[in-house]
């Protein structure tokens, strides 16, 4: 037959056990919060380097074909190798072709040009925006061609 | 119910909420840890692609924009031409090795420095003077650049 006093003492362990294990649960609740808010920042943050990866790649692409074929739509039907766009044309004679380059991201690419004496500077501006339309990274790239003809719809 | 059934029982129920609690806590410990490795795996992914494949691809479209001339000798050769000297770029066995030779030099792809690991290292020309580097990161990722080939510098 057990002593009183060792079921108290048996008791005393029981319960003291479970205020352990609510200790232990609410530091770990407390650190799991913590961490969990580390693992969504450093996860945020590796989407977005692989996003400005490839809209560094994109862009550098995009201006390496435009620099040789001054021509946006040339430009697009390489870099899209055909892949569907939507292509606009502006009062002001800039052209503008736009295309999705994941779920997030909208591709633009405006060309407009400036007219010199010795013939066109065309000019490419490639911009990355997202959902809400606010700007990630653009960049401008320019063709020259010296030997090529002003067009009248170039020179209007 | 008398006391010492009373008491029996408040002892078996503080037994099944110490071990209830246990068991959230290891099952807890068991998503965190799950949750931590998948980020770390997620961040790893990331900076094998950046410095491996990513980094290859760069490395390739900045050493042809920097040379004189270039040949595409097959899917994964490339030789740059510069002053006095040619530079061979090739995959072998999923790493990227690159070459020096001297002009009149045989051209062979063995025997080069280890640069990168780039898995399906490929190099294509895309027509234009423009040719397409491309190589494959993790998880199916792959990570292309177009680059106009330089004309000029070729010896032999």
């Amino acid at each position: 037959m057990k002593s009183p006093i060792a079921k108290v003492r048996k008791h005393i362990r029981s319960n003291l056990f479970f205020v352990e294990m609510i200790i232990v649960l609410l530091f770990f609740s407390i650190a799991s919060a913590v961490i969990l808010r580390s693992f969504a920042a450093s996860d945020r943050l590796a989407k977005e380097s692989r996003r400005i990866e490839s809209m560094a790649f994109l862009a550098q692409s995009a201006a390496e074909i435009y620099s040789g074929t001054a021509d946006i739509s040339e430009t697009a039907e390489k870099l899209l190798s055909g892949k569907p766009y939507t292509y606009n044309e502006y009062p002001d004679g800039s052209q503008e072709i736009s295309f999705s380059m994941d779920t997030e991201t909208t591709v633009r690419l405006r060309e407009s040009s400036e007219i010199y004496a010795g013939g066109p500077l065309k000019i490419l501006e490639i911009s990355f925006s997202d959902g809400s339309g606010g700007i990630l990274y653009e960049t401008k790239t320019g063709a020259y061609f010296p030997e090529r003809t002003v067009t009248d719809s170039e020179r209007q | 119910m008398n006391r010492a059934d009373s008491k029996r029982l408040t002892d078996t129920v503080s037994a099944a909420g110490s071990m209830t609690l246990f068991l959230i806590f290891a099952v807890c410990c068991l998503i965190m840890i799950a949750a931590a490795a998948s980020a770390y795996g997620r961040i790893s992914e990331n900076y094998d692609d950046t410095f491996n494949s990513a980094a290859a691809v760069r490395y390739v479209t900045n050493k042809l924009r920097a040379c004189k001339g270039a040949e595409i000798l097959s899917g994964n050769e490339l030789l740059l031409y510069d002053d006095g000297y040619k530079t061979l770029i090739y995959e072998s066995g999923g790493t990227l090795y690159e070459r020096l030779l001297s002009d009149g030099q045989e051209v062979s792809a063995s025997g080069g420095e280890a640069v990168f690991k780039a898995e399906g290292f490929s190099v294509s020309d895309c027509g234009g003077g423009l040719a397409e580097i491309s190589a494959e990161g993790s998880g199916g990722r792959t990570f292309s650049a177009y680059c106009r080939i330089p004309e000029g510098g070729r010896t032999d």
